[in-house]
């Protein structure tokens, strides 16, 4: 129970590098080694939430060495919230690799699994410096994951991302180097409690610098130049994984860093800043989605338009609309991951191609998938009684109850454009054109249709909880 | 109120209500679902068609027996995706185009509720299904205008009605629209604006009703004008109006599902829809062209039958808003002219093409015959029903004057039909623009541009640019 912490970074670590010694024994061996520690994870993950939520924040000293020399993870209602929602993201993502992934999965499962470890470790961790090294891991891991696909347009794509994450990377570096300069320290605790030592100057400069850093790994308008390349020319699991999972860590990192931006910017400009921003991502991101020809580009705007919602209820401010926020960004996580996987099963033995046209008719040939993808953009266009139908409602609840009614009507309009270009797509799907038969041999695959199906219940129950308000209330005060 | 109530997402919800104002609603759906569902398993012979179309009935009555706005908000948006699913069912691509636009509509529908729930319950801390509050008001309208087809967002009642397959569209003539009713006389009652747009439907309906030729299209241009007639009431807010609103109501989900299943039965045997190309069914398919009649009958408002009750009662209820007695009896007029055209082209003018066809099966004309016995029925006596009414108010209609007077108007209407059919012909040219078009053609316009602004600026170049001006703007912004 002590070491839980350190488990679930090095569970999967540990995996990955075991991949090539099973590789050796039986390829049998590695893939249920892979569903048996994705499985792992998970448990370990909400083992330390309930740890946490139970016992209150938890600091776990590495190798016993004492926080000033040496490495520690800090674990508060926030990270372990964030750490389940991780975990899971990760599990569902392996699982359905499971099946999905027919070429060179040594590789794939290796580079996955170091990813998932990164993930996990970036909102453990307790110092500004082995955040960086984590948003390293997951940065690498996910350039080579991109490229997987093969061909010349998902390498170019990896390359832009790496382009991207790079200059990310560097600037949240230098913001990094800035602090320690300061500060003498990296330790996050210490960093918020002494604020105060730092010169104003260097305090805009370097948070300046952060926010930039972080908007690019979230792709706020006007830095999302990579994100719709990324998803829409790699894996469908990879870009499963970095729509619904690797934007959970940017997103936790701006969380975090809030205080940091307040005391840069002031608490009433960091709101005006946030709110500006958020509702700038909002309209552009429902506007470049609905003349998407890729459907998973057209997610990945959809994606963009959803972190917009994220920063708006941050911009609000207030716990009621933090808390909205962090339920929002669990049920776009589980919605997001369904409607990957389900247009990965309509997309699948076709070479993956997925623009609209290509998958006319395609929803009555292979119905499950059909039936799934349906009801991921209903739950992302946020009908009742689907998940992200409850979170929407906190969001705009929020806005409302802090006298914002233009932002609910921006989030309101949004949901209208959401339903035009889902909608475009789901008649595409169901179009009877005669030429095309029913054609089985690539749906059923009992795997695919068993992840999928989970995501789908899981979206359900969301907002079928009847005790969902409780566990809101409680999170609530966990949380902050 | 009194009703079930448990806990959900922290409101106390209570999904069952039953009040003296639902209680003919609740009638009039358990009466209509019953006949549209036989008949729609006796048009397709299809159990899983049958299926949605009760999932659809069963979110119709949650909307109507919601006893709060959280409950009245899930049902709503439960209603909207059965209904879609009807809409689309037969995968034609001119349903999904239909569907599509439904879609829009509805989503805004439903997100307006979901805007007007919250600021309601933000500013009176509790989900009853109250007055709303100024802030709310607006959404409310916004909702309720596009589920009871209020102008200019009725465009997807004829739209969806009549592209859709018939037995689809038999099912859902009885409820959408009075879901959109209801919401008015629940808690948008007392608001003139409702009324007076009630007043406009119906003229404006019966207007359009009378250019078209296609049998589904006309009637659910009668669709806009019934439910301004209801609306109308409703929206008055005195006892009278209510009662009067909602009886209508009743009475027309009677006839008008009946009239949309003589279209579909029609249909079933000729296969066209067309008016101009239909004739002399009357002959072949006598038990169909009764009902016909007995459906253009009472929605003409011609005593003895239900329509008459309702109208004169209605008529009453206007008496001290001259206007819009008068906009209801010239729309009673223009109903009279578009059915006359209705039973004419179908039933008793001589045919273009030779149709020689059988009676509709049993299984489409025992439902058909039920509802029309419904309509004499509730016509001849209608003490029963009228202590159902929220109210109970129970007027006498069965005066000399009043009789006299729907007569007249009947027998007027039809002749008038009759003096200026070249003139009616030709304004059926003029108007037979599907104005629904236009919103395809707008939504294709801001996909263009959307899709016109994605090809540019992809060069990598542009973007680290960016990212320099993102930096230094955001270095500005803190400072």
């Amino acid at each position: 129970m002590t070491h839980l912490p350190i488990l679930v970074i090095i569970v999967p670590l540990v995996y990955a590098f075991l991949v090539p010694l099973l590789d050796l024994v039986s390829s049998r061996l590695r893939t249920s080694a892979a569903a048996a520690v994705a499985v792992t994870h998970l448990v370990f993950s909400i083992a330390l939430f309930i740890h946490v939520f139970q016992n209150g924040t938890l600091e776990y000293q590495l190798g016993g060495w004492d926080s000033e020399v040496g490495i520690i993870l800090y674990i508060d209602g926030l990270a372990a919230t964030f750490a389940v929602m991780i975990a899971l993201g990760t599990a569902l993502v392996a699982w359905y690799s499971l099946d999905f992934v027919r070429e060179g999965e040594s590789k794939y499962f290796l580079l996955l699994y170091i990813a998932s470890a990164g993930l996990s470790g970036a909102v453990l961790t307790g110092d500004l410096f082995n955040l960086y090294v984590f948003i390293e891991i997951i940065a690498l891991s996910g350039f080579a994951l991109v490229a997987f696909r093969r061909g010349f347009r998902a390498l170019m794509a990896a390359m832009r991302y790496m382009i991207f994450t790079i200059l990310s990377s560097m600037l949240i570096l230098l913001a990094i180097a800035f602090v320690y300069a300061t500060m003498g320290t990296l330790n996050l605790g210490e960093i918020a409690a002494s604020m105060h030592q730092f010169d104003p100057t260097v305090l805009k400069v370097s948070a300046g610098m952060f926010l930039v850093g972080v908007a690019l790994k979230l792709a706020i308008v006007p830095l999302h130049g990579w994100l719709p390349a990324t998803y829409g020319e790699s894996s469908t699991p990879v870009g499963a994984l970095l729509a619904g999972v690797g934007h959970k860590v940017p997103l936790y990192i701006l969380i975090r860093f809030l205080y940091f931006f307040e005391a840069a910017a002031g608490e009433q400009r960091l709101a005006t800043i946030l709110l500006g921003i958020g509702a700038v991502t909002i309209a552009f991101g429902h506007f470049m989605a609905l003349g998407q020809p890729d459907i998973r580009r057209v997610l990945g705007f959809s994606s963009i338009a959803h972190t917009g919602y994220m920063l708006v209820g941050l911009g609000i401010g207030t716990p009621f609309a933090l808390v909205a926020v962090l339920f929002h960004a669990m049920n776009h996580l589980i919605v997001k991951l369904s409607a990957f996987f389900s247009v990965g099963m309509l997309t699948r033995g076709d070479r993956e191609r997925a623009t609209v046209l290509d998958l006319q008719g395609r929803g009555a040939a292979s119905p499950f998938a059909g039936m799934a993808f349906l009801v991921s953009t209903l739950a992302l266009i946020g009908i009742p009684p689907l998940g992200a139908f409850a979170s929407k409602w906190a969001l705009i609840m929020a806005a409302i109850r802090a006298d914002h009614i233009g932002f609910a009507l921006l989030m309101i309009a949004g949901t209208v454009v959401a339903a035009v270009y889902y909608g475009r797509i789901g008649k595409t799907l169901y179009i009877s054109t005669d030429d095309l038969k029913p054609d089985r041999s690539w749906t059923a695959e009992g795997v695919l249709y068993g992840s999928a199906a989970v995501v789908c219940a899981v979206a359900f129950s969301f907002a079928l909880f009847p005790a969902a308000n409780r566990i809101l209330d409680e999170l609530m005060v966990f949380i902050i | 109120m009194e009703g079930l109530t448990f806990m959900f997402m922290g409101f106390e919800v209570t999904p069952v209500v039953v009040d003296s104002l639902n209680r003919i609603f609740l009638l009039a759906f358990t009466l209509g679902g019953a006949v549209v569902l036989a008949y729609g398993y006796g048009m397709t012979r299809d159990i899983k068609h049958t299926l949605i179309s009760a999932a659809y009935i069963f979110a119709a009555f949650g909307c109507v027996l919601a006893g709060d706005f959280f409950s009245l908000l899930v049902f709503w948006e439960l209603m909207m995706v059965t209904s879609l699913v009807l809409i689309v069912y037969d995968g034609r691509a001119r349903s999904f185009e239909a569907g599509f636009r439904y879609l829009l509509l509805h989503v805004i529908s439903g997100v307006s509720l979901l805007l007007a729930v919250i600021i309601q319950y933000v500013a009176t801390g509790d989900m009853q299904l109250a007055v709303p509050v100024a802030g709310a008001l607006p959404f409310f309208m916004v909702a309720a205008g596009v589920k009871g087809a209020m102008i200019p967002l009725h465009v997807w009642v004829v739209d969806a009605y009549s592209s859709s397959m018939p037995a689809s569209a038999v099912v859902m003539s009885a409820f959408t629209t009075k879901v959109g009713v209801y919401s008015v006389a629940r808690i948008l009652t007392g608001n003139m604006a409702i009324a007076y747009m009630g007043g406009a439907m119906a003229i404006f309906g019966v207007t359009m009703a009378l250019a078209q030729t296609n049998l589904r299209r006309l009637l659910s241009f009668h669709i806009v004008s019934q439910v301004g007639y209801m609306m109308a009431g409703v929206a008055l807010g005195s006892a009278a109006g209510m009662d009067g609103g909602t009886l209508h109501l009743f009475n027309n989900v009677m006839y008008k599902t009946l009239l949309f299943m003589v279209a579909g039965s029609v249909w079933f045997r000729v296969k066209s829809e067309n008016a101009k190309k239909l004739g002399g069914l009357a002959r072949s398919m006598p038990i169909t062209f009764a009902c016909g009649l007995v459906g253009a009958l009472s929605i003409s408002g011609m005593p003895p039958f239900n329509g008459f009750v309702s109208k004169s009662m209605l008529d009453a209820a206007a008496g001290a808003y001259p206007v819009l007695q008068v906009m209801l009896f010239a729309a009673g007029i223009g109903t009279v002219m578009s059915f006359t055209k209705f039973i004419y082209y179908t039933f008793l003018h001589e045919p273009a093409e030779d149709h020689s066809v059988r009676e509709a099966p049993a299984s489409l004309w025992v439902p058909m015959v039920f509802l029309a016995a419904v309509c004499i029925g509730t016509g001849v006596s209608y003490a029963g029903l009228a202590s159902l009414l929220p109210t109970s108010t129970v007027v006498t209609v069965y005066e000399a004057g009043k009789i006299l007077k729907c007569i007249l108007v009947v027998v007027g209407g039809a002749g008038l039909f009759f003096l200026i059919r070249s003139l009616i012909d030709a304004f059926g040219r003029w108007a037979a623009i599907e104005p629904e078009r236009f919103i395809s053609t707008a939504v294709d316009g801001v996909v263009a541009l959307s899709r016109s602004i994605m090809e540019r600026g992809r060069e990598e170049e542009v973007q680290v640019m960016v990212v320099v001006f993102a930096l230094i703007g955001a270095i500005i912004l803190f400072w």
